[in-house]
């Protein structure tokens, strides 16, 4: 008897009884549906974050600056709340790891920028010129500011896409300039658009909105202490760096210099008034995490595949226990015991592959809908379908196994009596 | 006992016994019979004699607790469960009583059943199987399910299934028990005309006027072939 033989007596014993073969499998379809959806939308969202962190640069550590959340340190006499990281930080790392280190800072300036006599809504960040180069950014037009400019207190500044579009709609930006009070800084550089880029840690910095002018222009012009004016009264800070990138090159392994660069700051921060990101170890830490989860979810699917499967034997089971007669008068005209088996076990193959392809559509379909609501792409792996497939075939055989040998078992003369 | 050319089946002291929770049932107390190639014979008894007991083992569907059955020259006690069932497939027709048709299947789909178990490809079968419907006079109803038949007309799919694989023998079992005077006497008339083509048949009936068709009547009797053979025909 031929397989095709064996596979349509399988499909037309399922249609006998359409709706239990229906409400049968339903346990597979929901084990796979959830399977398929899950590893979609989750290897999505996995893809999104180390995109991120990658972006950030494995070979980099970050430490940012923050605001103590009790200002011990305020100044009684002048009110200034004085914290972060400063320039002998980024010297004492200079001496500490050579050449084989690159420090970039950046200030977030915090004071309005204005544009012929207006304010417009846009940030100004000090950096290091290196800034450009370590994070990939490219140019509309103009050039960068380089080391000789910084040096020389050039009153230079590169803007981000957003800020020429919105700031400059008409005129030729680099003609122009931009102040931050009294300082007049003129459009060397207008950068290309970076889709959503990351390139710092801070949470609202975004190329595109960006001032960017050079550090040590900054440093000598306003110098790193600022002031506020909030409803008359006055409050300062003085923060020299808000951010700090340490770029190491590749004969660095990360996770060698991460407790030395941390001893350094628990010794000289003991206000803890800075964070440190490590995009290598979040990197490490979120596969592993999405490992976890994948175990998680493999766990939870076997179970609604087990569950699926008891179905499948159950209804097989009842579906033996009917068609008795049936195998007697099999076996009378000749089917051998292995036959007979072969019949029942495709037929709970059948079974289960007709859930396990229904539960890949809906599985599907689900990470479309899931996709459109949560905002984040789904991708599609071939290997969880195969996967599905494979598996509904493998419950199918597992938990059709045991009704199939009953019914092979079965002695041909009780089996030809009974009614 | 010789067997001579023209032997086809002979058993030899075949008795059945079942083993049951208070003792022993032995239901055929040494049965020798010989069946010859061509012959159409018929057994009556009483209820719970042993026909359907003997033509189960006929049927190589039982074993023998003691004694031999040899089928064509060959002892059958030896035969694996396999090689049971593909005599049963290729040298035994089975006619139930209530026909055993598979439901699920129409007619022409039943008839190809045993050819399938026989490996015989899919055109051969729709052929053969269409041909054998049509000579048991059903010819126009090959697409109809067993529930669209009437019983005499399940009952001819059920004699053309089992000769689908071209066997030696053929083994009925009340086949008329179910059905009505003229089915019966029409399906007794398909087995006459079998017969006349030189298949073998060996029929269990209650009905006297069936057994009368036949070549030779056994009757059974508490587990016991008697041994007033009726020839019927006077051959
Ligand atoms: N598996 C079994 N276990 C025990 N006793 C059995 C078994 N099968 C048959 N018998 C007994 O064997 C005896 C003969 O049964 P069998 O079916 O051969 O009778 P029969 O001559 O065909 O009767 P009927 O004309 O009613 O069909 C009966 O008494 C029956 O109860
Ligand atoms: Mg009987």
């Amino acid at each position: 008897m031929s397989l095709f033989d064996i596979f349509s007596l399988a499909f037309r014993g399922i249609m006998m009884h359409k709706l239990r073969a229906f409400l049968t499998v339903l346990g597979i379809i929901f084990g796979i549906a959830s399977v398929i959806s899950m590893v979609a939308v989750s290897e999505g969202a996995k893809q999104e974050v180390i995109k991120q962190i990658e972006q950030l640069g494995v070979n980099n550590i970050f430490i940012r600056s923050k605001k103590p959340a009790v200002e011990v340190k305020q100044d009684s006499t002048s009110f200034i709340a004085k914290y972060g990281l400063r320039n002998e930080d980024v010297k004492h790392f200079s001496e500490l790891f050579g050449s084989r280190l690159q420090t970039i800072a950046l200030r977030n300036v915090k004071y309005p920028v204005h544009t012929l006599g207006n304010r417009v809504k846009v940030e100004a960040y000090a950096v290091n010129p290196p800034y450009f180069k370590l994070t990939n950014l490219e140019l509309e037009g103009g050039r960068f500011f380089t080391d000789e400019d910084d040096n020389e207190l050039s009153g230079y500044c590169v803007i981000g896409y957003d800020v020429a579009k919105k700031v400059f709609p008409v005129r030729d930006p680099l003609k122009c300039f931009v102040k931050i009070q009294d300082h007049a800084f003129k459009v060397i550089g207008v950068l290309k658009n970076k889709e959503s880029m990351k390139t710092s840690t801070i949470q609202t910095f975004d190329v595109n909105e960006t001032v960017f002018i050079p550090y040590k222009s900054w440093y000598n012009r306003m110098t790193p202490l600022t002031a506020f004016h909030d409803k008359g009264a006055g409050t300062y800070e003085y923060v020299e760096i808000t951010e700090l990138i340490l770029s190491f090159d590749s004969s660095i392994n990360i996770l060698d210099v991460k407790d030395v660069i941390s001893n350094y700051l628990e010794k000289s921060f003991p206000n803890k008034d800075y964070d440190m990101t490590i995009p290598y170890e979040l990197l490490q830490q979120k596969k592993q995490a999405q490992k976890i989860f994948a175990l998680v979810m493999i766990s939870i699917a076997s179970l609604a595949l087990i569950v699926g499967g008891i179905g499948i034997m159950n209804i097989m089971l009842a579906s033996v226990l009917e068609r008795i007669k049936e195998i007697g008068t099999r076996r009378a005209l000749g089917a051998t015991k292995r036959l007979i088996r072969m019949q029942f076990l495709s037929e709970s193959v059948c079974l289960s592959m007709i859930g396990g392809i229904i539960g890949i559509g809906i599985g599907v379909g689900l990470s479309f809908i899931i996709s459109t609501i949560v905002q984040w792409q789904v991708i599609f792996t071939p290997l969880p379908i195969f996967a599905a497939f494979f598996i509904s075939v493998i419950v199918g055989i597992v938990f059709g196994t045991y009704p199939a040998i009953k019914a092979s078992n079965l002695d041909p003369i009780e089996a030809l009596r009974s009614e | 006992m010789s067997t001579s050319q023209n032997t086809l089946i002979s058993l030899e002291d075949v008795h059945k016994t079942y083993r049951l929770s208070w003792g022993e049932l032995t239901v055929l107390k040494g049965v020798t019979l010989r069946i010859n190639k061509g012959d159409f014979i018929a057994i009556m008894g009483p209820s719970g004699s042993g026909k359907s007991t003997l033509l189960n083992i006929l049927g190589l569907l039982d074993k023998p607790s003691k004694g031999v059955y040899t089928l064509n020259g060959q002892n059958t006690t030896e035969f694996s469960d396999d090689e049971l069932s593909r005599f049963r497939n290729k040298s035994i027709g089975f006619i139930f009583q209530y026909f055993n048709l598979f439901s699920q299947l129409t007619a022409i789909q039943n008839v190809e059943v045993p050819m399938e178990y026989a490996g015989v490809s899919r055109g051969d079968r729709k052929k053969r199987a269409a041909a054998l419907l049509e000579k048991v006079g059903i010819g126009s109803r090959m697409d109809h399910k067993p529930t669209q038949l009437s019983g005499g007309e399940m009952q001819r799919v059920a004699i053309a299934r089992s000769l689908s694989n071209n066997p030696s023998f053929l083994l009925a079992d009340e086949p008329t028990g179910n059905l009505d005077e003229a089915s019966g006497e029409k399906i007794v008339n398909v087995l006459k005309e079998l017969s006349r083509e030189g298949i073998t048949i060996v029929v269990v009936t209650h009905n006297p006027l069936v057994a009368q068709q036949t070549h030779k009547i056994y009757r059974m009797k508490d587990g016991a072939l008697l041994n007033t053979n009726v020839d019927v025909n006077g051959m």
